[in-house]
């Protein structure tokens, strides 16, 4: 048995992972940003001292965290159409992706704001300062540098879970190369070539991640 | 029977449980598996020569930077190129054994790195080998480093299981999309299959959580 690896093929076919590439960068960066956004505001209502707030928060935060993202991907996909709304699977894939990860992103903000000593807000309160200044101007500056390295293992978790998309036919990366293993012999050139890059997308974020860390925590 | 809530999944509950038994095997044989590399390549990663700590190195940076579904389509399809044909079921808990090993030989590596390093010296000075040392001396002591970090692996690992429907394993969330085309109530079937997944890993979670803080207040 020969086996060569066909560098032909990937030049052949190069503008089907191009795309498949694209796709999932555009998943994995929309689900992102929904994630900073509603994680923000999830991790408020969490910390919140009405109860009425914080529990549900923390409700929603725990159920989703210990539930497949596989099955939250199909509870939106199938789901949304029963109810009459049509979207695309792209677009359920963004969400669901989005949210699962939200729930992550709220826990590395609390940890974040947590992280930052009592005495800081003692210091603010005996200022005068108001709650909302006292986040603005006191705790998140300073939760930033505890933030920057989960949040970004958080977004190498989401480009991997983009991967999960492909189960409602979103032809992104990993679909690309289950189809072209479907239809051509060509099945470890696709998987080598997908790998590469989600390792290359990988490493991009991890040096970003120590590259950032080292710049907030300079100063101390 | 008359079922009020949710139907759907009520009607069809035996089955479910059916699945959820094989969800329950294939996170246990992974595990094992998994904990075991975890162990040998986290010892290896800490004693090993230069050869050894890169391979170590290279196994946990490949198979922790790709995703779970990839590696599972590697041994799905890519194999049979080979003339390698395994069955789907073997594809599956070597997909999830060595990407859960990844994550665990971390573990390990971590667990043992936080002993005071005069314990292998003393070890050492007393003419121990490797495996006795690390069997007697070292491994003993790291467990409890080791085992909170492990069962929120085990959630993530629980969780991932559902991947493995996708190259046509009958697990439970295979049962769910079944009885979601015969049924046609897609948040009843995968609500309550939701939950199945999360008694098994909310109650984990909560006994990491426990252990984590009971560990971490010792210091």
């Amino acid at each position: 048995m020969k086996i060569a690896f066909d560098f032909q093929f990937i030049y052949r076919n190069i503008d089907s992972f191009v795309w498949g590439f694209i796709k999932t960068l555009e998943i994995s960066l929309l689900a992102i940003l929904l994630a900073l956004v509603a994680g923000f505001i999830i991790a408020l209502l969490r910390m919140s001292k009405q109860p009425w707030l914080s529990l549900p928060a923390g409700g929603i935060i725990e159920f989703i965290r210990n539930t497949p993202l596989l099955i939250q991907i199909y509870v939106i996909f199938f789901g949304l159409f029963t109810v009459g709304i049509d979207f695309s699977a792209f677009m359920c894939g963004i969400i669901a992706l989005g949210l699962h990860y939200t729930t992550y992103m709220a826990e590395v903000y609390r940890a974040g704001v947590e992280s930052v000593s009592r005495t800081q807000r003692e210091a603010a309160a005996a200022l005068g300062f108001n709650r909302m200044q006292t986040m603005r101007l006191v705790i998140l500056p300073q939760a930033v540098a505890n933030i920057i390295p989960p949040a970004f293992n958080e977004f190498i978790a989401m480009i991997q879970g983009s991967s999960l998309v492909s189960a409602i036919g979103v032809m992104e990366l990993t679909q690309t190369a289950k189809m072209f293993s479907e239809r051509t012999a060509a099945t470890y050139e696709s998987f080598f070539l997908i790998s590469a890059l989600y390792l290359v997308l990988n490493s991009i974020l991890t040096t970003g991640s120590r590259f950032l860390e080292n710049r907030l925590t300079a100063y101390r | 029977m008359n079922i009020g809530i949710m139907p759907a999944f009520f009607e069809n509950i035996s089955f479910f449980l059916k699945a959820a038994i094989v969800t329950v095997y294939l996170s246990l044989v992974s595990l094992t598996i998994a904990t075991l590399i975890g162990i040998v390549l986290g010892v290896v990663s800490v004693v090993g020569g230069k050869l050894l700590k890169a391979f170590v190195l290279a196994y946990v940076y490949v198979l922790r930077g790709l995703p779970i579904l990839v590696l599972l389509f590697v041994f799905y399809y890519t194999l049979p190129a080979f003339r390698i044909y395994i069955p789907s079921v073997l594809a599956a808990i070597a997909g999830l054994s060595l990407w859960t090993g990844a994550y665990m030989t971390e573990i390990f590596r971590g667990a043992i790195l936080a002993l005071p390093r005069g314990q292998i010296d003393a070890g050492n000075s007393l003419g121990m080998d490797v495996i006795t040392l690390m069997r007697q001396v070292v491994l003993p002591q790291s467990l409890k480093y080791a085992i909170p970090p492990s069962i929120n692996m085990t959630v993530r690992l629980i969780k991932g299981t559902s991947v493995v429907s996708i190259i046509n394993i009958w697990e439970l969330t295979y049962a769910g999309r079944q009885v979601t085309e015969t049924t046609l109530a897609p948040f009843q079937v995968f609500g309550g299959i939701a939950i199945i997944y999360f008694l098994f890993c909310y109650s984990l979670s909560y006994l990491g959580a426990v252990l984590e803080k009971r560990y971490t207040y010792i210091h």
